[in-house]
């Protein structure tokens, strides 16, 4: 079958790359005997392969090799031998062995908090819970809550200067006392509380 | 009958005849053996800058790269799941480098006119010949179109040009590093070539 258009260029290119099968490339040099066009492709797809192959030479600065492996050895000798590194994990490795501990969790989990069907009468366990202990009085206890300026302020002499507010609102000053007639001042708001 | 090429046919290698030795020289240095990866530094040396070369179009960026691209793939060399497959994916590593250097340096590779100079200066004179100024610079000329036609073209085309048409990788070689298959290897090749050809239809 007479290969054209495109089919004809890419068989082409495969010819003058030499990746052709020996089937394709013997029908393809039997078409090119009679075929001006396709044998003027091939010799356009030669040009060019090695104008790009020859420009490659040409173009591309002289290096010493030499001292470029040289070097290259010198930095790969600084670097640790693969063979001191037994244990080196690799990406690979580290996926599957995260895999591997995320399933082992999953399973603790289940087994350990998943209640379980067969015995549910069966208590799960025993739950001790520490409270704080209750606190006994020796002897009766008193509260005094009074209301009125505080202590500070009527040794300051200030009394008089809020006795107006006095007349209209609460005093400011809050005292709550315990003790078995001790008069211990437990909260004492110590100033106006306006 | 006209001869059916006018120009001699190029050969191609469809397979890497060193694929073997090389995974045996990735064992060996996985083994412990620094001296078996210097023998892999020589091999692939010179197509490893030739590529960072041509990505970069600067000499000492491409001599950069490609170090880092050897001491790279020494230090992941136990990730390399077919050692046989090193120099693919050594090529892998080459590109890979030299593009992201490229976007770093944030300029298209552009040769410099000093570059061209310089080797068009210098080739002649190391194969013997009398330098003929003309030839000269029109092989500069034609040196730059075809750098110029190059860098225009998508990139997996222009890479496949440079690793298999320039560099005579063999093509399964090429797919390890373009990380597709020796079919689309092929195509990129033949779409890359009819690119060039259109943009260069009047030197050829």
């Amino acid at each position: 079958m007479k290969l054209t258009g495109e089919n004809l260029e890419y068989t082409i290119s495969q010819y003058v790359d030499g990746t052709l099968s020996e089937i394709d490339r013997r029908a393809l040099e039997e078409q090119l005997v009679a075929d001006a066009e396709a044998r003027l492709h091939v010799t356009h797809e030669a040009h060019l392969t090695n104008l790009l192959r020859e420009y490659a030479v040409v173009d591309q600065p002289a290096v010493d090799f030499d001292s470029f492996q040289a070097h290259l050895s010198s930095v790969i000798a600084d670097e640790p031998s693969h063979l001191a590194q037994p244990i080196r994990m690799t990406t690979v490795w580290v996926r599957r062995l995260s895999i591997a501990a995320a399933v082992g969790i999953a399973a603790l989990v289940g087994v350990k908090f998943i209640p379980q069907t067969g015995d549910s009468t069966r208590p799960v366990g025993t739950v001790i819970v520490a409270g704080p202990a209750i606190e006994t009085s020796n002897s009766p206890a008193d509260i005094n809550i009074a209301v009125g300026p505080s202590d500070a302020l009527i040794k300051r002499g200030q009394t008089l200067s809020m006795a107006d507010d006095s007349i209209f609102t609460p005093a400011p000053r809050v005292v709550i006392s315990s003790g078995a007639g001790t008069g211990q001042i437990a909260m004492d708001s110590g100033q106006p509380l306006y | 009958m006209e001869p059916v090429e006018a120009h001699p046919l190029p050969t191609g290698p469809h397979r890497n005849p060193n694929a073997e030795a090389d995974g045996a020289l990735v064992r060996q240095t996985l083994a412990g053996d620094k001296r078996a990866f210097d023998e892999l530094v020589g091999r692939y040396q010179r197509s490893a800058v030739a590529v960072a070369y041509r990505l970069l179009g600067k000499m000492d960026d491409a001599l950069e790269v490609s170090q880092e691209a050897f001491l790279k793939s020494y230090r992941s060399l136990d990730t390399l799941q077919k050692p046989e497959a090193f120099a693919g994916w050594l090529m892998r590593i080459v590109s890979n480098l030299s593009l992201n250097y490229r976007r770093g340096r944030k300029t298209r590779s552009q040769l410099p006119l000093d570059d061209l100079l310089d080797s068009g200066d210098r080739d002649p004179q190391a194969g013997g010949d009398s330098v003929d100024p003309v030839r000269v610079l029109a092989g500069k000329e034609l040196g730059e179109r075809l750098k110029k036609a190059l860098d225009a073209l998508p990139e997996k085309q222009k890479m496949a040009i440079l690793l298999f048409t320039i560099e005579q990788m063999p093509q399964k070689q090429v797919a390890e590093a373009l990380e597709c298959s020796v079919e689309a290897v092929k195509w990129h090749v033949f779409q890359g070539r009819k690119k060039l050809k259109e943009m260069l239809k009047d030197v050829l």
